[in-house]
């Protein structure tokens, strides 16, 4: 009996102690970014815009006094909608512009705009605009500093036999939307067309998967074309064992009906913004973070299959080819942009808090600046190269099957 | 000494380390049945309600067999064939991927694990330290049991962020989410067993003036075993999903709630690999449970002798 106990305190020791010492090895799965050759696209010297009050131009070790560590909190877990920003790590861009950037990765129950609006949250986020001006609007003073996605990457798909090529063609159908603030555009789309969602049609709060679509259970699905519409293409279609095709398919972009609503930016909090960090101000910190982060997506631009490999080192069991097809569409959204990356477009902007005011998601309009375009041009004025894109087409990417 | 080295030790004992050994093979070969009659009832409602089958096992079929009902939750998305879910495991994670799908699921479900049982000899220590105060005081036990008992009603899915955002993304979230499903148990058997011994045991030791120290080693504890073990083996399961559930939702990365996230997400086009995934989760909590069940099975090993003889 005493014999029996003193094992069982044995194990019991035995097993804390196992468990302790395996935690020290692989706990770090993510790889950290070495400091590679430095980019192709160097920031070359500093080029003070006299315009500019709020920063200089100036980043790296000396002019942060000291590499200074930030946290950015992405939306999602890492894929190439993210590519840039993990470009800017790998090629040492963030090392050379005097940031340690830490990554913190997104979930289904990660708010972006919550996670930085806590003042001990991390310095910078992503997310799209109409959730950040909903938190904002209740008291977040989260500020979009760099507009990074030009338009809006969502679409509303169906077969092409079903007849549906416009929003009005909803009318009696099945049309699915996401919750969790990702159907404002289908809503919008439809009040449009003079439809009512709910009266007109049937509104169906879909999944983030194209299942109930491939089943039949909807007659549109809304879909992001990084994401999920690739994700009909590598599917096979069981009634002919090849893949389904872009022709078996009807897409609504809602950029070209007017209903687009503008997605992914850089955040920050306002409170942080107007401190220091080390006697620089946090201003400055932030323009040398944009700086780098757009050289990531220049460099992304230029060379998408190297930057899918270094998305595909974020994650053993990220697909190629679908990180491929998302790499593509990822740079359309951006490029060409028209002012320089990260630069506001002032009528999408309008679109978009409009149709979040009629959508009845704001209740008015957002309140002080809750845009800045001041940091994204700083950090645009020290980079040389094209930083528009004006002459960027889509490459033509092969879909593989499972996006394996 | 170990169970493993006892037969070749002492002859006596033979015949009893036999007996369990049988009792094991015994049960493993029921799991086998009873997973094979699953597949084939899983099979056979494809065949009848399923998509086309165009191939079985890998080898095509021609003519394709058409089910004669088309059913939706039993097509090849909503419902793989059982080949193509063991299939995804042998074949590479990704295709540029040196690795297994099951290689990386077992990376991951060591990952999982090491939060869980973290998790699991926290909860069981914490569990047992409550049962030993509560049943050494009829107060704090009317008091602070309902509190125990409310802690459980509050679903894991709604704490888990919050633990998450204090602690931060990495495993000691995964180990306290997971200590916070595994304590209960071991609470309500522990304050049970502490209290299931022979009220003569009891009296006889307060006849030799022991102290309740002496009370608990020598006669609480012992006879609280089969109770806590029963237990356990609850928590061991419970820890599994705790960790996965910590994980899943908040971003954390490198285990099977990642895993999960990922291939949730490419369901659309591979749902082999959740499936999988899901078959992965299912035996991590079987093979934790199993280790319970042989520690039992040490530390209890004269009392199930007594038993069998």
């Amino acid at each position: 009996m005493k014999h029996s106990w003193r094992i069982f305190t044995i194990l019991m020791v035995v097993g804390l102690v196992l468990t302790a010492c395996g935690t020290g090895g692989s706990g770090d799965a993510t790889p950290t970014a070495e400091a590679s050759e430095p980019a192709a696209s160097e920031p070359a010297g500093s080029e003070p815009a006299a315009s500019e009050p709020t920063a200089t131009s100036d980043c790296g070790d000396e002019a942060l006094s000291g590499p200074v560590a930030v946290d950015f909190q992405l939306q999602w877990v890492p894929q190439a909608q993210f590519a840039g920003y993990f470009a800017a790590k790998d090629l040492g861009l963030y090392e050379e512009a005097g940031l340690d950037v830490t990554f913190l990765d997104g979930g289904p129950d990660i708010a972006p705009q919550q996670v930085v609006a806590d003042p001990n949250g991390p310095e910078f986020g992503e997310g799209w605009v109409p959730k950040v001006l909903v938190a904002r609007e209740e008291g977040a003073d989260l500020v979009n500093i760099a507009q990074v996605f030009q338009r809006s990457g969502a679409v509303e798909v169906s077969f092409a036999d079903s007849g549906i090529e416009s929003p009005e063609d909803w009318a009696g159908k099945k049309v699915g939307a996401w919750g969790f603030g990702n159907e404002f555009e289908v809503v919008a789309a439809a009040r449009q067309a003079g439809l009512e969602p709910g009266t007109d049609f049937e509104q169906v709060t879909q999944n983030f998967d194209m299942v109930a679509f491939l089943n039949g259970e909807l007659d549109a699905a809304e879909a992001m074309t990084y994401n999920e519409l690739a994700q009909v293409l590598e599917t096979e279609n069981p009634d002919t064992g090849e893949l389904y095709q872009l022709e078996d398919l009807n897409i609504i972009d809602f950029n070209e009906v007017g209903a687009a609503m503008l997605q992914d930016h850089i955040m920050a909090r306002e409170s942080w913004l107007a401190d220091e960090t080390n006697g620089v101000s946090n201003e400055q910190i932030a323009v040398c973070f944009l700086r780098a982060s757009f050289e990531g997506w220049v460099h992304c631009r230029d060379n998408p299959d190297e930057c899918v490999e270094i998305v595909l080192d974020q994650g053993t069991i990220l697909g190629e080819g679908h990180q491929h097809w998302m790499m593509n569409e990822i740079n359309a959204l951006i490029w060409p942009s028209p002012d320089g990356i990260g630069i506001l477009d002032a009528e999408l902007r309008d679109q978009t808090v409009q149709i979040s005011l009629d959508t009845e998601i704001l209740t008015a309009q957002p309140a002080g600046d809750a845009f800045r375009t001041d940091l994204a041009q700083a950090a645009l004025d020290g980079i040389d190269g094209d930083t528009t894109g004006d002459d960027f087409e889509k490459a033509e990417v092969e879909v593989t099957p499972g996006g394996e | 000494m170990t169970g493993a080295t006892a037969p070749f030790g002492r002859r006596a004992h033979v015949g009893g380390a036999l007996t369990t050994l049988g009792g094991i093979a015994r049960s493993i070969l029921a799991f086998v049945v009873v997973m094979l009659l699953i597949a084939i009832v899983w099979e056979s409602a494809k065949w009848i309600g399923g998509g086309i089958w165009r191939e079985a096992f890998g080898v095509a079929l021609d003519p394709p067999h058409m089910p004669p009902l088309r059913i939706t939750q039993l097509n090849d998305t909503n419902l793989p064939h059982v080949w193509e879910v063991i299939g995804a495991l042998f074949e590479p994670a990704t295709r540029r991927s040196e690795f297994s799908l099951f290689a990386v699921l077992l990376d991951a479900a060591i990952f999982t694990w090491r939060g869980a049982a973290i998790g699991f000899v926290l909860g069981a220590a914490i569990g047992l330290a409550l049962a030993i105060l509560f049943v050494h005081s009829g107060l704090l036990e009317r008091a602070l049991v309902p509190y125990v008992i409310a802690s459980q009603t509050v679903p894991i899915i709604a704490l888990a962020p919050m633990v998450v955002l204090w602690v931060g993304r990495d495993w000691p979230s995964v180990a306290i989410i997971s200590a916070y499903l595994t304590f209960f148990p071991v609470t309500i058997a522990g304050i049970r067993g502490l209290k299931s011994p022979d009220p003569r045991a009891l009296e006889l030791m307060r006849s030799y003036a022991a102290g309740w120290k002496a009370v608990l080693w020598k006669v609480r504890l012992p006879a609280a075993m089969p109770y806590l073990f029963t237990a356990l083996k609850i928590s061991a399961t419970a820890s599994i999903v705790g960790a996965i559930v910590a994980e899943a939702p908040t971003g954390i990365a490198g285990g099977l709630g990642r895993a999960i996230i990922q291939f949730n997400q490419q369901f659309t086009s591979g749902p082999e690999k959740l499936w999988a995934t899901a078959f992965m989760c299912a035996a991590l909590g079987i093979a934790f449970f199993a280790l319970v069940r042989i520690a039992e099975m040490v530390v209890l090993r004269n009392r199930m002798r007594e038993v069998e003889a």
